[in-house]
């Protein structure tokens, strides 16, 4: 590269420059702890490492000069390039690291870049596990474009369309946007975790004529930014994360003025690997060639060559598959691997040097390089890393992960989605990906249970995040469970301004329960304070105005009312007791309710409302016809047409035929004693 | 035709009330010296319509039937009771008997030359419930100097809510309506993940809807008018699903309080064949899913944004103002050839007058000596002193303008004089106002008597 100096011709140099930064750390714990060992962009994909993918990427771009921006085991990543292709002097961009062990989030890493000031002109961002074949060039050559006409913009998100249900969308970053007509500015950014309802601000629709909301994309983790990027994140220092970054940008678009872009690509493949889950969806899409020309036959940065067969299988060379052994699709075997008789591979990929039993059954596993894998295993989606073996007989479910040199069997079964690692402690140096903040107490590691006579395995479970306030909000995927899809709530209408029904339809239900509520107080207090009956009366009415309650509901809540009055005064007493407190309340009220149960109608309300009563309360149940009795012969209340009107009137369903069988003797007794009552008239 | 269309000729023009319309029929206000209830007819005729129902106030019945002899297409007149102040909704559901196919309903104030069957297609297209007619504002539209006082401008504006094809409508709100947030709920954006929301649209109040949806309106009698309410209410409910078909059993069974009243779903019904025809046929309205066509939504709402040719709804005395001076350039598209000739045989132009090719004048109409008339329209009747300017004005019939005055940009109501020397400027002048000798107006309303006195 040209040394840094002032002259006027250098820097128009300069500007031509395509600058990359590829942040080498995804400061999680996705992959933990297979990430104890090796950083997350060294692991292999098809057989070559996640990193390999985004250099190739940037290298399609044209971009002169990339950074690789490394934290956690960053060493590692330092001598994997200095080993690779892209260290030789015939490669088409200069690959430097910079290493910053104890870095913690994105926004410190672009920190430091500012610091560094390698930054000089617009540059792309992108995580080091991204897989994409994006045509950059164009993508940056518009967001100059756009630059060129506002010096405000800062960033060009680039993302995929995607349908929200499609495999390659990673739940972690569920995200809904508002983006400008037909500027393809961001308006309003928001990512959705758990939440079921979207809020907008209204000044999105309202100062903009056309705006797209749009949950139909994929994030690509790929940015171009301009220059100010790195800056901007150091005068905020509370910026952690790219979503801090676009979310800080939106709140102070009025007073900065910045501006940030997405273009969405609608052809090309992208997708970051950010969790297992997405590692197997991003490892099925290569295999089956969504990626090209990033495919395991056309990776020339991998020593050995890679033939591509029929239904997806790549075989490299020195494989020894044994007679009957069958590849069905989506295939990857890599170099030195030997497959023993009889077994059946499909959708997996197998690494290097690998040693695969007779009678094997694997479907969409991962197997890394130097496994040994026993006869008569049965392997459903799991990743087995570096030497692992799994002894004969084993049962592997879907979502098993076997991190470096476990050993499991013979003849067991992992139940699913359990995650192994060969030791029990804690080396807190490579601990996660980045967190060596917390402390020991968080990682749980259980001393392991029987995985076999020879095995050597422990389980892993993942830190809880009690002190990460922040992250509450945030979704995390076990890969092998299956994801829970959010309840499809009955909606009423795409924007939730409820009670979308007619006015009245709405608000109705709401009233009665307050009026209702309001009844029974009064009643109460009426007691206490001994409140004339006449005022009770107008009290209600005036009430029954207030809450515009129909005369027929009236009826039947005076009388339940009252009913529960007698109830309420002592909620645990039963059958005879309740009864007696019952009458004693109705006795008490009785100018009230013959007030308003008077004619056939209001008498056939209360009959209503009672029924409905005893279906929700068992107690009233259990007297209800005890009290019609007594409301029929001691107060006189109710006519024996009505009761019998109401009683042929009960529909047979559920519930109801309970009153209607209940209430059959006394239907029967009444009409035995009108028969006999006509009987002696006729006499 | 498939439809049966409907003419809402009942409005009260209580937005344009500065034109007397209390009095005067809205419908029978001329638009290019034609009443504007004339154009939708005509419309009608245009698609090969043969009948039309058309509504309206009882007091007015005669007036508008009186104006629209002599046109081909069968009309019959419903009129409602004025003492009701009935809705559109309303009238609909006093139609309902009448209804017997689904329905084409077309305000009386909208003057546009599109053609119908851009609707219809869409209509027929989705099976859509309803399918209603937008149309952009044209952004010099909110500049022009309207006439009479500027008036605080009543935010009116709808934001309505597209899906990818822009054609079905899944959001529809009113900016008066809105809050400080706009909640959408996920399970509705999985489904459409792609919610375009445009504000620069007016609804034409033209709709092609369902039959069943009289039937709906029948039983829900707290909607009152259509724009204002059913279609609000159907873009709504669109994605709730009908309760499970045994509760409503249960609700018409049971003779309990409770609210017995079918929701709409009950309405909604599709005929075994058409559920047959949606099951075989591989069409799907969406992508991104394995769901079945429609989502087995059985509210669809669509929309036909209407993307060229003229399209104005003249219900405020704005819109009124710009549809007469847009009138002449379309004219010839929308009314028959003998309505469409500029200046009236009938009219006397004395000498050395000048009338514009952009002016319409209609019969009877006497134009004095060293007057000069541009872009504007003048009505039946009127009489033009000498030495008079009219410039992008609208006169309405029977006006009388006295020697030497000047009228720029201004709507003159019927019957009114304008006395010798006035001046005018961005003014409504009233029904049968007079104004005084040397009267200078600029951006006033004259419209009631006591306004004359300040003079």
């Amino acid at each position: 590269m040209a040394p840094k100096s002032k002259g006027q011709r250098v820097e128009l140099k300069q500007e031509d420059v395509l600058q990359a930064v590829i942040i080498a750390d995804s400061f999680d714990l996705g992959f933990s702890p297979i990430s104890k060992k090796k950083p997350r962009t060294l692991l292999p994909v098809a057989n070559v490492p996640m990193l390999e993918y985004t250099l190739e990427l940037l290298c399609a771009a044209e971009v002169q000069e990339i950074f690789i921006f490394c934290c956690h085991l960053g060493e590692q990543i330092r001598s994997h390039i200095r080993n690779s292709k892209w260290s030789d002097t015939s490669s088409p961009c200069s690959v430097s690291t910079v290493l910053s062990e104890g870095c913690l989030s994105m926004g410190e890493a672009l920190r430091e870049i500012d610091a560094k000031s390698i930054i000089r002109s617009d540059f792309i961002l992108v995580f080091g596990d991204v897989v994409a074949n994006v045509k950059l060039q164009d993508i940056v050559e518009q967001h100059k474009k756009r630059r060129r006409k506002d010096k405000n913009t800062v960033m060009t998100m680039v993302m995929k369309k995607a349908p929200p249900t499609h495999c390659t969308r990673c739940r972690e970053d569920d995200i809904v946007m508002a983006v400008e007509q037909p500027s393809s500015r961001i308006l309003h950014y928001q990512k959705l975790a758990y939440q079921t309802k979207v809020d907008i601000p209204v000044e999105v629709i309202t100062e903009h004529s056309d705006v797209n909301l749009r949950y139909d994309l994929l994030d690509c983790h790929i940015s171009i930014c301009s220059p100010q990027v790195p800056q901007l994140f150091t005068d905020n220092f509370d910026f952690q994360t790219r979503d801090d970054f676009v979310k800080g940008i939106l709140i102070s678009e009025e007073i900065m003025g910045y501006a940030i872009y997405v273009n969405v690509i609608r052809e090309e493949y992208a997708a970051r690997i950010s969790n297992l889950i997405m590692y197997d969806a991003v490892s099925q899409d290569i295999m089956s060639r969504w990626t090209y020309p990033l495919v395991p036959d056309h990776t020339n940065s991998t020593e050995s060559t890679v033939s591509y067969g029929r239904h997806n299988i790549y075989l490299s060379k020195d494989i020894t598959l044994a007679r009957g052994c069958k590849l069905e699709e989506n295939v990857v075997v890599g170099r030195g691997t030997s497959v023993g008789s009889n077994t059946v591979i499909s959708h997996s990929v197998i690494g290097k040097n690998c040693k695969i039993g007779e009678n094997v059954k694997i479907r969409g596993a991962y197997i890394w390089d130097n496994v040994e894998i026993g006869d008569n295993c049965d392997i459903e989606s799991s990743i087995l890393c570096d030497h692992v073996k799994v002894y004969s007989g084993v049962t592997l479910q879907a979502g098993d992960v076997l991190s470096w040199e476990v050993k499991v069997g013979p003849d067991v079964t992992i139940p699913k989605a359990t995650v192994l690692q060969s030791s029990p402690e804690e080396d807190s140096d490579d601990f996660g990906d980045e967190d060596e903040t917390l402390d020991k107490k968080d990682t749980m590691v259980e001393s392991c249970p029987d995985f076999g006579s020879r095995g050597q395995a422990y389980v892993y479970s993942p830190p809880t995040e009690s002190d990460d306030e922040e992250d509450e909000a945030q979704v995390h995927d076990v890969w092998g469970q299956d994801n829970k899809t959010d309840d499809e709530d009955e909606l009423s209408s795409i924007a939730t301004d409820d009670q979308s029904d007619l006015s009245s339809e709405g608000s109705l239900p709401d009233d009665e329960k307050m009026f209702y509520r309001e009844v029974l107080d009064t009643l109460v207090r009426a007691r206490e304070e001994n409140i004339r009956t006449e005022n009770l009366i107008l009290e209600i009415n005036s009430l029954k105005h207030a809450y515009n309650i129909d005369i027929h509901d009236l009826h039947g809540m005076v009388v339940k009312a009252v009913v529960d009055l007698g109830m309420k005064e002592n909620p645990d007493e039963k059958g005879i007791q309740l009864l007696t407190n019952i009458k004693t309340h109705m006795k008490r009220n009785l100018t009230l309710i013959k007030n308003y149960i008077k004619g056939a109608d209001s008498q056939l309300d209360c009959l209503q409302m009672l029924e409905e009563f005893s279906i929700m309360d068992e107690q009233i149940s259990g007297v209800l016809m005890k009290l019609i009795h007594y409301m029929y012969e001691d107060i006189d209340l109710l006519s024996e047409q009505v009761i019998v009107r109401w009683h042929k009137s009960i529909p047979d369903e559920e519930g109801h035929l309970d009153v209607k069988q209940q209430m059959q003797p006394f239907i029967k007794w009444l009409q035995e004693a009108e028969e006999e009552s006509s009987e002696e008239d006729s006499d | 035709m498939e439809f049966q269309p409907v003419i809402m000729a009942a409005g009260r023009g209580t937005r344009m009330t500065d034109l007397n319309t209390a009095k005067y029929p809205k419908a029978l206000l001329p638009v290019g010296n034609l009443p504007m209830v004339i154009y939708p007819v005509y419309m009608l005729e245009r698609a090969g319509f043969e009948e039309a129902i058309v509504v309206v106030l009882d007091s007015q019945a005669a007036e508008i039937r009186k104006a629209l002899v002599g046109v081909k297409l069968r009309l019959d007149f419903v009129s409602i009771p004025d003492a009701n102040y009935w809705g559109t909704a309303d009238s609909l559901r006093y139609l309902k008997d009448k209804v017997k196919r689904d329905l084409l309903i077309i305000s009386c104030d909208l003057i546009t030359d599109i053609s119908i069957h851009q609707i219809a297609n869409i209509h027929r297209k989705y099976d859509a419930t309803v399918t209603m007619l937008l149309s952009p504002i044209p952004s010099q539209y909110r500049d022009i100097p309207t006439p009479g006082p500027k008036a605080k401008k009543r935010s009116e504006r709808d934001f309505v809510g597209f899906d990818e094809q822009g054609d079905r409508v899944l959001f529809m709100a009113s900016e008066a309506d809105l809050d400080e947030n706009i909640k959408f709920r996920k399970s509705v954006l999985k489904r459409h993940p792609f919610l375009n929301i445009k504000s620069g649209l007016t609804d034409c109040h033209m709709y092609i809807m369902k039959k069943w949806v009289v039937d709906f309106l029948d039983s829900s009698k707290a909607i009152s008018s259509i724009k204002g309410e059913l279609i609000p209410y159907l873009i709504k409910k669109q994605f709730s699903k009908p309760k499970a078909s045994c509760d409503v059993g249960k609700a018409n069974m049971s003779v309990v309080s409770e609210d017995v009243r079918p929701d709409i779903f009950t309405f909604s019904k599709v005929d075994e064949i058409t559920e047959k025809i949606r099951e075989m046929s591989t069409w799907i309205d969406h992508r991104g899913d394995m769901e079945d066509c429609f989502h087995h939504n059985p509210i669809r709402c669509y929309a036909h944004v209407q993307s060229d040719g003229f399209c104005v709804k003249a219900n405020t005395v704005a819109a009124y103002n710009e549809s007469n001076k847009q009138i002449p350039r379309v004219l010839a598209d929308l009314a028959s050839e003998k309505e469409t000739i500029v200046v009236h045989p009938s009219t006397s132009i004395k000498g050395k007058s000048q009338v514009g090719t952009d002016c319409l004048v209609a019969e009877g109409a006497q134009i004095g000596e060293k007057t000069s008339v541009k872009r504007s329209i003048i009505g039946k009747h009127c009489t033009i002193g000498d030495k008079v300017k009219i410039a992008n004005s609208v006169i309405l019939d029977h006006v009388s303008i006295l020697e030497g005055c000047n009228i720029q940009g201004s709507l003159i109501g019927a019957r009114s004089t304008v006395n010798e020397k006035c001046e005018l400027k961005d003014c409504i002048v009233g029904h049968g106002q007079n104004i005084n000798t040397m009267g200078k107006f600029t951006n006033e309303a004259i419209t009631g008597i006591d306004r004359m006195m300040e003079i």
